[in-house]
């Protein structure tokens, strides 16, 4: 008897043993102790979980009590973060740049990457100890947003963010009868359609499911179609065509009930994930994996709304967003900066193993080729592959109308649409009073 | 008066010890009060009103611009293209509208409690629970009142919906929800009103307390002569205690007006992304933060602002000053002098 069971324990070990193995990406760890905390500066804990969930055991490092990351050599990884509402991240960041306080890394994103980029406030990538030839297998879109204006690159990212629409399989087989994707993409293929659909569903299901959340979720789409960015090489203001359709499409849904006017990250727009309000979204890559998997009321198919969504293109191809990782000039341990951005940058293994555990879209061509071709589905979408339609649009991404003014921008702009759509003023005052905002917040660009 | 001249050592020696002066360790006593006050307030504050006199700014790209000297440029900007009446009239409108009512409930308040006929039992729970609101901190009550009033589904929304003002079989539905539901905070009136609401809940205590005090202090021989000469409560309270309470009431004024010219956190707590409420409820602090702290970083102009919003606050405040002085006392003072001269 006592030998069957420890033949059983040793059986069991062995298996667990070779289990972990195959479960937990590891690599090595060869970064010299610096004594001193890693600061990172980030707007959510996204990034402090993929350290924890990810590099942490995979160089064999250890989470404290209190939550604290500490590296195999002993160093911590001190996070402080200030969320974007109002633009208070960069606020925060500016003042403690200014200040040259000691900071090692910090987060940007898409909206504000240009602006960090261009200051000698991120070192570049060369000094960190990546080349641009390690960064091959990215997508150049995703390099081209952190080259400041010498061509030097300054950041790096771990993921792509093209888009799609995503939408309940079964409310629009209820309300529109469609039941492939194929079918929806048609309902959507361009905006004049995509009003359509927001009226029928809104008529068949008596208001009680609309087709999108809010007229922000629009604005993100319709933001990439620009041709021009919102402040030119001479600093004027430049008020894009796209611009003054988006102000009337906002009315015409305001106007006609069209949407759950669940604003972007309220809780009403977590919510609608789970419940039947709201039948569609837009989301780039992250989106699917930070918001939708965690408010879909369940993890695997058949509870909550997990499984019942799809992806189509939607009206047209964009792009949201994106963090990128770069080195303050403050920066005190190179190496464990670089070992971080290689793991999750760079090196095709690590970034394929973290791409298929959270589902994000990682900016590795090969790790993304890799998955496909072994067949992904995502049980999320039904058993849809949404990464060859992400793959798709990715190479359309045309980043060349940001501008490192654009989340202030964009944030005064919503209070004007707003105040259109609720019908406080015309077109013309509301442009007039968007133009005097953003005189009042940067004097620099001439507003005409 | 002549000294024997043996003892005139002594009667020196006893002179230069009276002249001995101690006054100077009170000096000493009282240096660190003001080396801290030139550092940190006095020191500050002259910079400021000199920053508002140059360019000064970080631009959005991290450029620092200035400081030169720019004259009164800055407050040309601020008064003509920025928001600084705007934010002005915001803060304004939204002090009064809470100040009026809470210094009428404070002073009804504070006549009950001191009135010896009324004789209220349970004063201390009383002054207790109405103080209360006061140590909540601003912040945690405004995030509490956004959330009531969130919307499309939130607890105001329900009670509306309950109550049957708004179609409730629409309101249960999350998609439906926005058709009927009160969108509070989108709607300029109805936050500043909350925010009025807010203030005037957090301070009618710390009001009160203070007007009882003033109270308590008048004479009661003043009460009791005008009992005898039969005078009816009302004439008693509009003759005798509101007059001698007018410099209670300019000191509760006048602090209510400071801080009420500075509100902050309680709007700005209101203030939804997005909102087009912004415009009617961004007051002067809020504002000075924006041209700080957003976009280009903007010294100079802020500093303007600051130095605006002094200039305010003193304006009416003298205005009080004049509007509650006492009447009496300066014609005395006038006659004494007439007399005096003459």
């Amino acid at each position: 008897m006592k030998k069957t069971v420890s033949l059983l324990m040793a059986l069991l070990l062995m298996l667990s043993f070779g289990l972990s193995h195959a479960e937990v990406y590891t690599t090595d760890f060869d970064v010299p102790a610096t004594g001193k905390n890693f600061v990172i500066y980030a707007w959510n804990d996204e990034f402090l979980g993929m350290l924890r969930d990810y590099y942490i055991p995979a160089v064999g490092g250890t989470v404290a009590d209190d939550g604290t990351l500490v590296l195999p050599n002993g160093d911590k990884i001190d996070f402080v973060i200030n969320p974007n509402d109002e633009g208070v991240y960069q606020q925060k960041l500016d003042a403690a740049l200014g200040a040259g306080e000691h900071i090692d890394m910090f987060l940007m994103e898409a909206d504000y990457a240009l602006k960090y980029v261009n200051s000698d406030f991120t070192m570049p990538l060369e000094d960190v100890g990546i080349t641009e030839e390690m960064m091959q297998s990215q997508y150049p879109y995703t390099i081209d947003v952190a080259r400041d204006e010498n061509g030097v690159i300054k950041g790096t990212s771990w993921q792509a963010a093209p888009g799609l629409f995503l939408y309940r399989r079964s409310l629009a087989q209820k309300y529109l009868g469609v039941n492939t994707p194929d079918e929806m993409q048609e309902k959507v293929k361009d905006w004049d359609t995509f009003l359509e659909t927001a009226r029928e569903v809104a008529k068949a299901s008596e208001g009680a499911t609309k087709l999108i959340p809010a007229n922000g979720d629009v604005w993100q789409v319709v933001r990439t179609a620009r041709t021009q960015p919102w402040v030119d090489a001479e600093y004027n203001l430049v008020v894009d065509d796209q611009v003054e359709w988006y102000f009337n499409f906002a009315k015409t849904l305001r106007d006609e009930n069209l949407t759950a006017m669940a604003n972007p990250w309220s809780e009403a727009w977590n919510a609608g994930v789970g419940n039947d309000s709201i039948m569609g979204y837009f989301f780039s890559t992250w989106g699917i994996q930070w918001v939708m998997t965690g408010n879909a009321g369940g993890s695997k198919p058949g509870e909550g709304t997990y499984g019942d969504w799809a992806a189509v293109n939607g009206p047209q191809p964009y792009y949201w967003g994106g963090t990128w990782l770069n080195a303050a000039s403050t920066c005190e341990n190179l190496p464990l900066a670089k070992d971080i951005m290689e793991y999750f940058t760079i090196e095709t293994g690590s970034m394929q193993d973290y791409c298929l555990k959270s589902k994000d879209y990682v900016n590795n061509q090969e790790a993304i080729q890799n998955i496909i071709d072994a067949g992904f589905s995502f049980d999320f979408l039904g058993g849809q592959d949404h990464y060859a339609l992400f793959q798709a649009v990715t190479p359309l991404i045309d980043t060349s109308t940001m501008s490192p003014y654009d989340q202030n921008i964009n944030i005064a702009m919503d209070t004007e649409v707003n105040s259109y759509a609720i019908g406080e003023k015309d077109y013309d005052s509301a442009i007039a009073d968007f133009k005097a905002a953003v005189a009042d917040l940067y004097p620099e660009i001439s507003v005409d | 008066m002549a000294q024997p001249a043996g003892r005139e050592g002594a009667g020196s020696l006893r002179k230069r010890r009276r002249g001995v002066s101690y006054s100077r360790y009170g000096y000493l006593f009282i240096l660190p009060f003001f080396l801290v006050y030139a550092v940190f307030q006095a020191y500050p504050l002259i910079n400021t009103i000199s920053t508002a006199f140059q360019k000064y700014m970080i631009t959005g790209a991290n450029k620092v611009i200035g400081p030169t000297f720019a004259g009164l440029d800055n407050f040309r900007n601020v008064l003509t293209k920025g928001f600084a009446l705007r934010a002005f009239g915001n803060t304004w409108i939204m002090w009064i509208i809470n100040f009026i009512p809470q210094m009428l409930l404070a002073l009804v308040l504070a006549k009950w409690f001191t009135d010896r006929r009324m004789r209220i039992r349970g004063q201390g729970a009383f002054k207790v629970l109405v103080y209360m609101p006061n140590i909540i901190t601003a912040a945690s009550i405004s995030v509490l009142f956004y959330s009531l009033f969130a919307y499309p589904q939130g607890p105001v929304n329900s009670l509306l919906a309950a109550l049957g003002i708004i179609d409730p079989a629409l309101y249960a539905n999350p998609g439906s929800a926005a058709t009927v539901a009160f969108p509070f905070l989108e709607r300029g009136w109805p936050v500043r009103l909350i925010i009025a609401f807010i203030n005037f809940w957090m301070w009618y205590g710390n009001t009160m307390i203070v007007l009882i005090a003033g109270i308590l202090g008048i004479s009661p021989s003043l009460y009791e002569a005008a009992e005898v000469d039969g005078a009816s409560q009302r004439q008693i309270f509009f003759g005798v205690t509101l007059p001698l309470l007018k410099p209670i009431m300019l000191y509760t004024l006048v602090t209510s007006l400071i801080g009420g010219m500075q509100m902050y956190d309680i709007p700005q707590l209101m203030l939804q992304q997005g909102s087009p409420a912004k415009e009617m409820i961004q007051t002067n602090t809020m504002y000075i933060m924006e041209l700080i702290y957003a976009g280009t970083r903007d010294y100079g102009r802020g500093a303007a602002v600051s130095v605006l919003l002094f200039i305010a606050t003193l304006l009416v405040s003298l205005l009080f000053f004049y509007f509650l002085r006492d009447k009496d006392a300066i014609r005395e003072r006038r006659a004494l002098k007439g007399r005096a001269r003459a």
